[in-house]
């Protein structure tokens, strides 16, 4: 079991481990880890949406990728919604509109996911990590968690969350409609 | 011509030393010209380095920018042009048309901008958010390149002189906005990945580069 909350937790108290001037290393598993930590919660909901039983949850995990997340996560981010997915709103009356608090949630996730690549992969990047970049980067995950509390309780809102999940997990497969 | 093939060439000539983005000082550029100019050194004395250079790749330019530009290319080529038949006048034209280039690589901006593409959507987003930014934001540098997963990317640095946490947070929250905001309205291709760093920050980690 991951806990997101645990996850973003932790990138904060790596940010502490040193007490002068941070290692290298310890602020990319920082803002590595805030990624990971919003990935996780986008990925609970998502499988909570998709299965109840917790060994199901546990398989439908695996059916989500970074990649296809990304891409459903950048068109949400813009807020002009395909007409395949907007007819999802259409059917149900209401009109394709992607609250603020998703929208940022969405572009959140795309550049941390930037972010965390960086982190993890590019050891020749042009310039040096400092603690406030990686403050900066958690600050952006520890927001998304905000707003996604935010937009995840609010009932009017609960089809561009519930489409939103299942975009992150089909994207792909839906095609451009 | 084209604003890439300008920038490449004089790229060429820009000054050792503050060529990686990101970890550069601001080198001022009237002291040398780059190690390849000098190792070359009659190379740079020509109009034709200036062939590629088209006014119209440069209306994101604010106007006194591009007519400051504009000045500095049209005088290199006449000064350049003189230089073979100048006779003992060729001294003083060769140190007036060194002065002209160093003047356009001042203006290039090599340890702000990574590339022609960051160049000209830095100095588009910088005048669109002119108005709006805020005094703290010392510096911007721009770099466009693909992002993990292919996509084209404007990487760009955002530099802010405070040191104090819960400021910081704050101001670079709105920074973020403002460039991000900026970037959308002007281009749909490259999608901005911005970072924050602080000036005192970005001295320390220099110092230590330098004493290394």
């Amino acid at each position: 079991m991951i806990r997101a909350t645990n996850l973003l937790a932790l990138s904060r108290t790596m940010l502490t481990l040193d007490a002068t001037k941070p290692k290298q290393e310890t602020l990319r598993r920082a803002i590595s880890t805030a990624y990971y930590a919003l990935f996780n919660l986008l990925l609970d909901d998502g499988c909570r949406q998709v299965a109840t039983a917790p060994s199901l949850r546990d398989l439908v995990r695996r059916g989500f990728g970074h990649g296809e997340m990304k891409k459903a996560a950048r068109v949400f981010q813009g807020g002009t919604l395909p007409k395949h997915v907007a007819r999802v709103f259409e059917a149900a009356k209401r009109t394709p509109d992607v609250p603020a608090e998703l929208r940022r949630v969405a572009k959140a996730f795309v550049v941390l996911q930037e972010a965390r690549h960086e982190a993890d992969y590019d050891p020749t990047r042009p310039t040096p990590y400092t603690r406030k970049e990686a403050d900066d980067w958690i600050a952006l995950a520890e927001a998304a968690f905000a707003d996604w509390e935010t937009v995840r309780g609010r009932p009017l809102d609960a089809l561009a969350v519930e489409v939103f999940l299942a975009g992150l997990l089909l994207w792909d497969r839906w095609g451009k409609g | 011509m084209s604003l890439a093939k300008f920038w490449n060439t004089m790229r060429r000539f820009r000054p050792a030393g503050g060529s990686r983005l990101g970890e550069s000082p601001h080198i001022d550029t009237g002291a040398e010209l780059g190690a390849w100019a000098e190792r070359n050194d009659t190379a740079w004395q020509t109009p034709d380095i200036m062939s590629a250079y088209d006014p119209t790749d440069f209306d994101f330019l604010a106007p006194p920018e591009a007519s400051q530009l504009r000045e500095s290319v049209g005088e290199f080529r006449r000064l350049t042009a003189l230089l073979p038949t100048a006779g003992p006048d060729a001294e003083g034209l060769r140190s007036d048309a060194r002065a002209c280039l160093l003047g356009i690589l001042d203006q290039m901006e090599f340890h702000r901008f990574g590339d022609a593409d960051a160049y000209q959507l830095g100095k588009r987003i910088e005048r669109q958010i002119a108005a709006i930014r805020p005094p703290e934001l010392a510096e911007l540098r721009y770099l466009t390149d693909e992002d993990s997963t292919g996509d084209p990317a404007l990487r760009v640095w955002a530099i802010l002189s405070i040191d104090d946490d819960v400021r910081f947070r704050q101001v670079a929250k709105s920074v973020r906005e403002m460039l991000d905001t900026a970037t959308r309205e002007i281009t749909e291709e490259y999608w901005p990945h911005i970072h924050f760093q602080s000036v005192s920050e970005q001295r320390e980690y220099r110092e230590e580069a330098l004493a290394s």
